[in-house]
């Protein structure tokens, strides 16, 4: 018999703040970068305008203020890369003897940090949110490209990285001879990204799936959605002409991940208990909000703006023997059920919680709390502080019920 | 055997490789001070307590590789020995300038016998060798002590360069071995980052259990039966744990965590913000900037006006939340246990280490009480991580790609403020992989040995995090931006026929970790 218990998980996951795709451009180009919603291509689409003072860079906003949520399921987030390299921060700050740093902030990691935001940072975040366009200054490369000329190896790279479980990035570095050759050509250069079964039959046949973007020469990055239920995936840069392709750069194969396909059983007494999100009391309980193990999922999934639709199963853990019921068909039947109340009372204005969770006081102080109380042990935790904080109190009722 | 329930409270301990040696005093240097006087050295003093007193129990600790290097550098050592003398010299200033002041001077006091406290660990205590101090208590059992990958990168941005992860992982266990002299069984992944295959790494290099977010559980292929109560076993064969989300919450938790109870200290108001230059000495500045002496004299309060700090009131409180930290787990355990046929439950509770001490002042006093009112508890035990490998159901599950921290999978380290150092990465990867492909010399080899250093420093998350949290960003940014520029310029050098190694030499003893890179490589 699964015992439930109702409470709140404020902290299991935190909502992440919108990606805004900036691009950053030295300062001396003053040119401007344009970040805005794409909706309708399907792919991503890159175009880099390096003749003209100002650049757009349009790309499909990954969160959920992006216009195009709703109907984005198959469509490719568009990017439009800029094409020079990333600027460096200034490093005026070395060489110095000292740092300045705002004093309050030196020291180690704050602790809440990684799991809990401040108000000014809610709000910084929420403001991001809503800027779909934003532009951004960066002082120039301490490390330029001058000092970069000077070797005579050019390095090239290729490399695919996913960022959530819906989006990918791949990000490029490859000799400019290379590409004016295709420039020259007729030849269109694409990212082919092949899908890599992990099943072994379907492997022989590798590379045989595949899509390809259509990239600009001078292009970078680009952002491309996670649509690879299998998992496994490899990505080339090479030259399309007919039917045949000519790589020029790949990646080594990797597996990725996406919410497709992912079934938990998230009324699994388990599952809640992971997430502290059982229910004390079943539906009877009083007052205590409770983020529920689907919700949790949900918010998970769309965290990272992901077009999770998979089915929650349900399921709850077989009930232990009973011994509480005896059914003699319609001739007889028996059976006797406890129910536990725990009850008390304290400052109508003091903070309350039970086990672990904030619980809420009538206005006269008083709170009460009932439950089912199957064969078990249970331990509940009540803790108490005046308004202030002061007179942190607990008391633990631990009650002990069999049935013979 | 012992209680059925297995608390498995796990401190992180972890700080970014920081060494100055071309600077006489180095603000971020006091980043390892204020560690080891807050955090470390007091765990160690509550260990020692709690061994006296024979109270039985186990708390596991993973220390990075950096901070094993810092704990065990001379000079980071010395500067810390003079630090303490310096505190103390101010606290004995202090004394003096409110003699007479009811409120504050109990709390002066009550500083004053910490520091000497302090002082005589780290002299007479630990002879200034806080590894070997670990190494002592790990052998009376009371605490266990884990290891974490490399230079602290988060891994699963370097997914695509396994030969990256690689090199990190020898790293992690040859330094665990200089300092412990065994190799490691757990690693802590930073950030808690996984991906899915990063088992398979893990088990080249012997590693047997690592540590998961929540979900990275929960969501395995296929789901484990008892979530995060139970040891999983990965298709490598190593075992993970979830972390559980309740414990982590209530300490966790800015709103109604613990730690930021009004009793508590308050940690923003050092006294460094508040005394005159001439007063507080050159010692605690760092140009215009003061830097934090320790001395904090308030409570959090609840309010802008701060009121006095009262240690002792401060020290009674830690116990009343251990005791309900210990009955809320009580709660769980006696929940799941009737539904997990016959099986030991686990709860793994992680937390930086430093919150403990650092930024939660009387963290560590809250941990002595933990351990004292787990040892009367019928239901669970403090235990060591490796208590619960017996426990391993046979099946397979496979972990899925995720991290702690905002979202849960990469947004703190792999967003666009920090979107230039992953090309960068590979640029220099490139770079080295260039070099490793001519003919070896000695020359070249003790420059990929630094190059190797310079890359792996520049990996380090802790970078990314204090971009995205604008704390310390500046600094964050000049690493980066120096390990990157290190690296173009060792590769120059080992193309160029210079015989003058002078940089190379400069570079080696400052970012002088890892002595023994070049034998990896």
């Amino acid at each position: 018999m699964a015992i439930e218990k109702k409470t709140t998980a404020k902290e299991s996951v935190k909502k992440v703040a919108s990606k805004i795709v900036e691009k950053v451009m030295p300062k001396t180009k003053k040119k401007e970068v344009a970040v805005k919603a794409e909706t309708k291509k399907k792919e991503a689409a890159v175009k880099t305008e390096t003749k003209k003072k100002a650049t757009s860079v349009k790309a499909e906003s990954k969160k959920k203020e992006a216009v195009v949520k709703a109907e984005s399921k198959k469509k490719e987030k568009a990017v439009k890369a800029e094409s020079k390299k990333p600027a460096a921060v200034s490093t005026k700050e070395k060489g110095t003897k000292v740092k300045k740093e705002e004093p309050k902030k030196v020291g180690l990691k704050k602790p809440e940090a990684k799991k809990v935001e401040t108000k000014k940072e809610a709000v910084k975040k929420e403001t991001a949110k809503k800027e779909i366009v934003k532009k951004v200054e960066v002082k120039k490369a301490a490390t330029s490209k001058k000092e970069e000329a000077n070797h005579s190896f050019a390095p090239e790279y290729l490399v695919l990285m996913q960022k959530d479980p819906n989006w990918l990035q791949a990000f490029w570095e490859v000799s400019d001879s290379r590409l004016k050759k295709v420039q020259a050509g007729k030849e269109k250069l694409v990212l082919r990204l092949f899908d890599i079964s992990s099943d072994l039959t379907i492997r022989r046949s590798k590379k045989r799936v595949f899509k390809d973007i259509e990239i600009p020469a001078d292009a970078k990055t680009w952002y491309v959605q996670n649509q690879n239920q299998d998992g496994g995936i490899k990505a080339a840069i090479g030259t399309t002409s007919g039917n045949t392709f000519s790589p020029i750069i790949e990646t080594s194969e990797m597996q990725t991940f996406s919410f497709e396909g992912i079934h938990p059983n998230t009324e699994s007494l388990f599952f809640k208990a992971s997430l502290g999100t059982t229910n004390i009391g079943g539906s009877n309980s009083s007052g205590v909000t409770s983020v529920s193990a689907e919700s949790w999922l949900k918010q998970l999934a769309s965290s990272s703006e992901s077009m999770f639709s998979g089915v929650l199963s349900s399921g709850a853990l077989t009930s232990n023997v009973s011994k509480d019921s005896v059914n003699y068909g319609k001739d007889f039947f028996l059976w006797v059920k406890t129910r536990l109340i725990v009850y008390g009372g304290t400052r109508p204005d003091a903070h309350l919680q039970v086990r672990g969770q904030p619980f809420p006081l009538n206005s006269d102080g008083t709170f009460s709390l009932e439950m089912d109380l199957p064969d078990s042990t249970q331990v509940i935790p009540v803790f108490a502080t005046d308004k202030d904080g002061d007179f942190p109190t607990t008391i633990v009722p631990i009650v002990v019920k069999r049935t013979e | 055997m012992g209680a059925p329930g297995k608390l498995l409270f796990l401190l992180h301990a972890h700080l970014p490789f920081v060494r100055h040696p071309d600077h006489e005093r180095f603000l971020e240097e006091n980043w390892l001070f204020e560690a080891i006087s807050e955090t470390y050295l007091p765990l160690v003093q509550v260990l020692s307590r709690l061994l006296e007193k024979g109270v039985p129990g186990t708390i596991n600790l993973s220390v990075s590789p950096p901070l094993l290097e810092m704990l065990s550098d001379p000079l980071l050592i010395e500067r810390y020995s003079k630090h303490l003398i310096k505190q103390l010299d101010l606290i004995e200033k202090e004394l003096i300038r409110f003699e007479g002041d009811p409120e504050k001077l109990p709390v002066i006091r009550f500083y004053h016998s910490r520091q000497k406290a302090l002082i005589h660990t780290w002299e007479q205590g630990c002879h200034r060798d806080l590894l070997s101090a670990f190494k002592l208590l790990e052998e009376s059992k009371i605490l266990t002590i884990l290891t974490c990958v490399g230079t602290h990168p988060f891994l699963p941005a370097y997914q695509s360069d396994p030969d990256s992860i690689r090199l990190q992982l020898q790293v992690t266990s040859r330094c665990y071995e200089e300092a412990f002299g065994k190799k490691p069984k757990g690693v802590w992944l930073p950030e808690c980052g996984y991906f899915d295959g990063l088992d398979s790494l893990l088990a080249e290099y012997g590693f047997e259990y690592f540590f998961l977010e929540t979900h990275g559980v929960l969501l395995a292929n296929p789901p484990p039966k008892f979530g995060v109560f139970a040891p999983m076993k990965t298709p490598s064969g190593l075992y993970c744990i979830g972390r559980e989300q309740s414990s982590s919450v209530e300490v966790w938790s800015r709103k109604s965590g613990y730690p930021g109870h009004p009793e508590y200290r308050e940690f923003f108001r050092d006294i460094a913000f508040e005394r005159e230059r001439k007063y507080l000495g050159e010692y605690f500045f760092a140009g215009e900037t003061p830097i934090e002496t320790g001395l904090k004299y308030y409570r959090i309060t609840g309010g802008e006006q701060k009121m006095i700090y009262r240690p002792w009131n401060a020290m009674h409180l830690t116990e009343d939340h251990a005791r309900l930290f210990i009955s809320n787990r009580e709660a769980t355990f006696s929940d799941l246990l009737p539904h997990m046929e016959g099986s030991n439950a686990c709860i793994l509770c992680p937390y930086d280490a430093e919150l403990f001490g650092h930024w939660w002042f009387e963290g560590p006093l809250f941990i002595e009480a933990l351990f004292e009112k787990a040892a009367s508890s019928p239901w669970l035990e403090m235990a060591s991580v490796e208590s619960v490998s017996a426990s391993i159901d046979d099946s397979i599950h496979r972990p899925v790609f995720s991290s702690w921290g905002e979202g849960g999978f990469s947004s703190v380290w792999m967003n666009d403020e920090v979107q230039d150092a992953y090309p960068r990465f590979f640029k220099m990867k490139s770079l080295y992989n260039h070099l490793r492909s001519l003919k070896k010399t000695k020359r070249l080899h003790r420059i990929l040995s630094q190059m190797a250093r310079e890359i792996m420093l520049f990996q380090s998350s802790d970078w990314a995090f204090m971009i995205h949290n604008r704390s310390a960003e500046g600094y964050a940014k000049s690493r980066l931006d120096e390990h990157y520029k290190n690296v173009l310029s060792l590769y120059d050098l080992a193309l160029s026929k210079k015989s003058d190694l002078e940089e190379l030499d400069r570079l080696e003893k400052k970012h002088n970790l890892f002595p023994w890179i070049g034998e990896l490589l």
